[in-house]
Formats: C-alpha cells, structure tokens, sequence
C-alpha cells in the first residue's frame, strides 16, 4: 500500500477512535446529569408534600406546572398495606392524573419493601418519571391518620429529546472531524512525499549508460534532502569507479595495440618473406591466428569502452543490403565450406546508420553462426512498417534455452560451448547489441537445441518515402515507368 | 635504371618501425627510418622521400606536428598510424595534411596497398587509373582520391563511379546503370538515384559537383562547367 494512503488510514482510524469516545462519554454524562436533575424535582415536591409543613393543597401548587400527581389512600387508618393488590385498590385523594396504573407490580412491589420508588411510564404516549413513596395523610380533626401513597411524575419527554439530538450532533460532529482530519492528513503527506517523489523519479532515470545525472535537491532542509544528498554522493561515487573502469579498459586497450601490432607485423613478416619449414609454418602460424584474436579483442574492449562512455555513432542514410552483401562476400572464403545466403527483393532498404558498425553487426552475428556449426546461414532483409527487419538464420547447434537471456552480456559463454563462439572474444553479441541500441534498434534470438537460430535485429526505418518506394508491387510499377521514360528519351 | 621509391617511416615504437621497414624493403623500396618527430623531419629535408609513414602519438614532436611541417613545403603523400581510432582523430589528421589513415592493429598488406596507391598517385604513368578533373581512381587498388585526398567508397559506389569515370561526358540512363551495376537485382527501386546522392556526399563535400543530372534521361560525370547546372 502506498505511504500516503497508508498515513491517512493510520491517523484517520487513530483521530476517530479518540473522538468515538468523548462523544460517548459527552453523551452519558449529559444523560446522566439531565436524569438527576428531573430527579432531584421530583423528590424536593415529594418532600413538600408529605414533610406536613404545609397542607397537601399548598404542597400539590409548588409543583412544576407540566407535573403530574396522585395521592391514594391505600388500606385502613393505622394498617399500611401488605401487598400489590392493596396498592391497586387505593382510593385516589388527589389526582390529576392516574400514574399509579401504569407502574408494573415490580415496582409497586419495591415500593412496598423500601418505602419508595423511581420508575420510568408510559402515560398516553408520554415518557413520565415517576417517584412514589409510602406515608401517611393525617386528619388533626379526627384524630386519625391514613396511610398513602404520594406519586409524582414529571415528562421526561424533553430530556430524551434532547438527548436523541445530542447524539445526532455527537456523531455528525465526529464523521465530519474524521472526514477533515483524514483530508488535511491527504493533503500534508502528499506536500511531504512530492518531494520524496521527485527523488525517486530522478534516481530512477539514472542508469548505467548515463551516471551523471544528479537527484534534485529539494531545499526543505529536512530528511528527504538528506536522502537527496546521501544519494548524489552515492551516485558521484558510482560514477567515479565507472569512470576510472572504463578509464582503465580504454587506457589498457590503446597500450595493448601497440605490442599486438608488432607481434602481428613480425610473424606476417616471418610467413610472407622467409622460408619456414613445415614445423615453424604451424608454430607461426598459431602465433599469428593468437595475435588476430588478440588484435579483436583489444579492438572489441576499445568499443565496449566507447559504449560506457556514452560515445554516439553518426547516423547517414546507407543502404542494409550493400552491408549484407559485404559480408557475405567477406565471410564466404573463410566460412569452414558454410553456404552464406543473401535473401532480399530489393537491392536498396535504406536505413540511418554507420555502415561500418552495422557491418560489424551482421559480421559478429554470421561468425557467431558459422563458430556455432552451422552449414548454412541465410541473412534477409525485410522491410516493414516502421522498421527494417533483418535476420541471420542457421543450422548451427542452437543454444540452450538457459543461456539465452545471458547471451548478449560481456564474456558470456554458453556453458559445453565451444569457447571459440561469437566472434572469438566473448564480447561480440554485447558489442552487437550496442550497436544495434545506438541505431535505435532492437536485437533478439530465437534458437533450438540442435536446430539452429534466429538472430532478429529491427531497425527503425530510415523515412516513409523511401518505404513506400520500397512496398513489393507498387514500387516495381513506378519505378518500371521511370526507367521506362529514361530509357526511351535516351534513345529518342 | 629507374630509381627506386624512398620511404621514411617515422615511428617512435621501434618494434613496429622494424618490421614495416623490413616489409616497405622486400618491396624493393628504399627507406629510411627515425624514431622521434624531429629526426623525422630534419631526414625528410635532407633525403626529400616519396613518401612518409607517420606515426601520431610520438614524444617531443608528434605525426600531427610534423605532418604540419611537411605540408608546408611539399606535397609528399603521409600515411598515419595511430592507436586511436576515435571519428575526431581522423579528421584532426587529415586536417593536419595527411593523406590517408591506418589504425593500428593494422594488416601490413593494407599498409602495403595505401602505400602503392599513394605512390600511383603521385606518378602518373602507372596504368590502372582513371582520371577526371581532380578525381583520380585507381581501378586495381580500388581507391579513390579528390584532390589528393583519399576517400573511403564502398563496393557499389566503387563500381557506380567506375562506370561513369570509365566513360566521362557519357549520360546514362537509370536502367543501363542499374542492369551493370546491380545485375542480379530486376530494378523496381531508386537505388540509381540514392547511390548518386551517397556518392555525391562523399565526393562533393569540397570542390565542384562531379556527377551531373540530366533532367529525364539521366547521369553523366564530367567537369564542373560551371553554374547553370540542374
């Protein structure tokens, strides 16, 4: 998952279990305080009247206006009741309202044991807190006193309501502060990670062809410049020991040339102009066949060293098939009796190249196929949409399907390999596909253990006009034409 | 008796300076042979040889110093061998006066072959050659030099060039050139019409435009006749 999205759930889910549980205590101490308030009313208007300072008359005015009471007598002057039933068939004495109905026998009986109750009713749809209490309603007159049960209920009805209201707001509340939090959490590590980005992408671009590329420093001073800094130093070290690497192969190279040059002069001298006998002829000759791999070796590091150090080939507009046909007329004498076979429709397929290096191409890739055993190598050209397709076919040994993907990397050798494959110095198919790469194009192999393969090199195609000329068909019929009227005005 | 051709072979690397001396000498050449730039110079003043193969990279005075010299005073045709092989180089040689290149490793036989061609050039009775204007082809050697200065064709543009040089002032037409230059191919392309452009490139960087269109019919090599010219 990705950081951003990551921060965000983090600090969402933290920030919302945090305000979950103010909301929910906010809640219950607001119910609670609400409840004892209607309750502490209730008990202060009881307390007025059954406290005998006043008259139940006075006592009953001192109630809240929306209150409710019933006073009953309940059993005989002297005998406070016994039981539930006796509750039920009080007399009422004053009331304005019958609470003592709806309260269950639980609660009554309560009220029998303890001598008083609380209890929440349903009375005509309204929510009523009711607080009973068992005592007694004295007559000085008679002399006589009876015993009673006082009931006050106060609505709660506005109570809940406002607590259902303060809940609708607790949660709205906390969504919402979600919801913001989550975004401005969004939006803060995006401004953070931009940064971080942009580091990412620069490294990214950097690669082993191109080292001197340099990661942006954002000018933030925080920890994303120290990991910009850390990776510019990393990379200026890199390119430091690349360079002195390629510096070295180039140094070595160019001093090897001149050894090599001397000992190739001398033994062709020693072939060319003096008599050896049959013993020395060998010897010699080994010497000089050693010096020429020598030699393409040397030639093949100098390159390689060209490549890493981001040298370009210059591109002109030459014709693939004059370069295919030099090769093959090259390679034919010394082809070990492989047939070499040229397969085209046209004498020109123009591409932007360097016939020299595109030479080179097409020389490692026959060589390659002749070390590989083949009998028979066919090179064609075919022109395509937007590119040249050119192959070299051959019935050599193929290649086993491991050693494929490794098969253009430097000094690679297939393992039971002759170790004369490629053009001799392990570097040749590496060295193609260099080249190939400097002329925009792509290089890539298809082989059977014991078929042979396909090397396949796509170049971008040189320009559209010279394609169309090119189309089999439509080409032999315009140009049929233009040689027609060439041929006919010469002759007119 | 017709004198031999004197070589002086300039080559600090006194094994490779052995073995060309040893080769230019079975050739029936004379030659001489110094292993710093400024001997090099002072024998070439002395003994004025037909010709100078020059190595680049040497102490004291380098081949593109002494090339500088030489080419003050004389038109004597320079070889240069380098170690370096870079497109900068060559052209830097060539510049300096130099007249052709050879990148070591070298085979002898090519140098061999520069140097035949070269001394061809400069004496012109030697057969095999076909000149017109300041263009000069050696058929055998299959070389071409503008103006002194060799210049690289490759096999069809080679042969392209022959034709015309062979036959100067003839046009010919798209077809004839194509039925003798690419005989194995049935026409049904442009690529008369594309070698005449790369070898247009190659011949006509410096000096007078030597391939000439004739509008509808065809190509003809002659002289620059001056402006006027499709």
């Amino acid at each position: 998952m990705r950081l951003r999205l990551q921060l965000t759930l983090v600090f969402g889910a933290f920030i919302a279990i945090i305000l979950s549980a103010v909301a929910v205590s906010v809640y219950f101490l607001t119910e609670r305080s609400l409840s004892a308030g209607v309750a502490d009313q209730a008990q202060s208007a009881l307390a007025e009247i059954t406290g005998g300072t006043s008259t139940i008359a006075e006592g009953l005015q001192k109630l809240p206006s929306n209150s409710y009471h019933q006073i009953l007598f309940v059993g005989a002057p002297d005998r406070p009741p016994s039981t539930v039933s006796a509750l039920r068939i009080g007399v009422s004495y004053f009331s304005n309202s019958n609470l003592l109905g709806p309260l269950s026998d639980n609660a009554l009986q309560r009220l029998l044991d303890d001598g008083e109750v609380a209890a929440t009713v349903n009375l005509g749809g309204e929510s009523i807190s009711v607080l009973g209490r068992l005592g007694t309603v004295s007559f000085p007159r008679e002399e006589r006193s009876m015993p009673a049960a006082f009931l006050v209920g106060i609505p709660v009805n506005l109570m809940t309501a406002t607590l259902d209201q303060l809940k609708r707001d607790l949660v709205v509340t906390v969504v919402l502060a979600f919801l913001v939090f989550a975004l401005g959490v969004w939006v803060l590590s995006e401004r953070v990670l931009s940064s971080l980005k942009s580091v990412t992408e620069a490294a990214g671009h950097v690669s082993g062809s191109d080292l001197s590329r340099r990661v942006p420093v954002p000018a933030s001073g925080d920890e994303i410049t120290d990991l910009a800094l850390s990776i510019n130093h990393m990379l200026d070290r890199l390119q430091e020991s690349f360079e002195t690497q390629r510096r070295f192969t180039a140094d070595a190279s160019h001093e090897l040339r001149t050894p090599v040059t001397a000992i190739g002069g001398h033994v062709s001298y020693l072939l060319r102009r003096t008599h050896p006998t049959g013993d020395q002829l060998d010897s010699l000759e080994v010497i000089q066949r050693e010096s020429e791999r020598m030699a393409k070796l040397v030639n093949d590091l100098l390159e390689l060293a060209r490549a890493d150090a981001g040298f370009t080939v210059e591109l002109q507009p030459m014709n693939l098939v004059e370069v295919v046909e030099t090769v093959r007329k090259e390679v034919a004498p010394m082809a070990r009796g492989a047939v070499i076979e040229v397969s085209t429709r046209t004498p020109l397929v123009e591409v932007q190249g360097d016939p020299a290096r595109l030479k080179q191409v097409v020389l490692n890739l026959v060589q390659n196929a002749i070390n590989a055993g083949a009998e028979k190598v066919t090179m064609s050209i075919a022109v395509e949409r937007h590119q040249v397709r050119l192959e070299v076919l051959d019935d050599g040994s193929g290649i086993v399907p491991e050693a494929v993907p490794h098969l253009f990397e430097r000094f690679y050798r297939v393992d039971g390999a002759r170790s004369g494959r490629g053009n001799g110095s392990g570097l040749g198919l590496a060295i193609v596909k260099w080249l190939v790469q400097q002329h925009g194009g792509s290089v890539e192999v298809e082989s059977r253990l014991g078929e042979g393969s396909v090397f396949t090199v796509l170049l971008p195609a040189s320009d559209k006009r010279t394609l169309v000329d090119h189309q089999p068909g439509r080409a032999t019929l315009v140009d049929g034409l233009k040689t027609w009227a060439g041929g006919s005005g010469r002759s007119g | 008796m017709e004198r031999k051709p004197l070589i002086l072979i300039v080559e600090d690397e006194k094994e490779i300076a052995k073995f060309i001396d040893l080769e230019l000498q079975a050739e029936n050449y004379d030659t001489i042979v110094s292993y710093d730039g400024v001997t090099g110079l002072s024998k070439f003043r002395e003994h004025g040889p037909d010709l100078v193969v020059l190595d680049l990279m040497m102490p004291v005075l380098d081949g593109l110093e002494v090339a500088r010299r030489i080419r003050k005073t004389s038109n004597t045709p320079i070889i240069i061998l380098t170690a370096k092989d870079s497109v900068d180089n060559k052209v830097i040689g060539l510049d300096a006066g130099a007249d052709d290149y050879l990148v070591k490793p070298f085979s002898i036989e090519e140098l061999l072959a520069r140097v035949r061609a070269h001394l061809r050039r400069v004496n012109p009775a030697v057969t095999g050659e076909v000149r017109v204007a300041d263009l000069v082809m050696n058929l055998d050697g299959r070389e071409v030099f503008r103006d002194g200065r060799r210049i690289e064709l490759s096999a069809k543009e080679f042969e392209l060039l022959e034709l015309f040089a062979r036959n100067p002032g003839k046009v010919f037409n798209r077809f004839e050139i194509e039925e003798k230059v690419w005989p194995e191919y049935t026409g049904g392309s442009n690529v008369v019409d594309v070698y005449v452009g790369y070898l247009r490139r190659k011949l006509e960087v410096e000096g007078g435009r030597l391939i000439h269109t004739i509008r509808g019919v065809g190509y003809v090599l002659r002289e620059d006749s001056g402006p006027g010219e499709a």
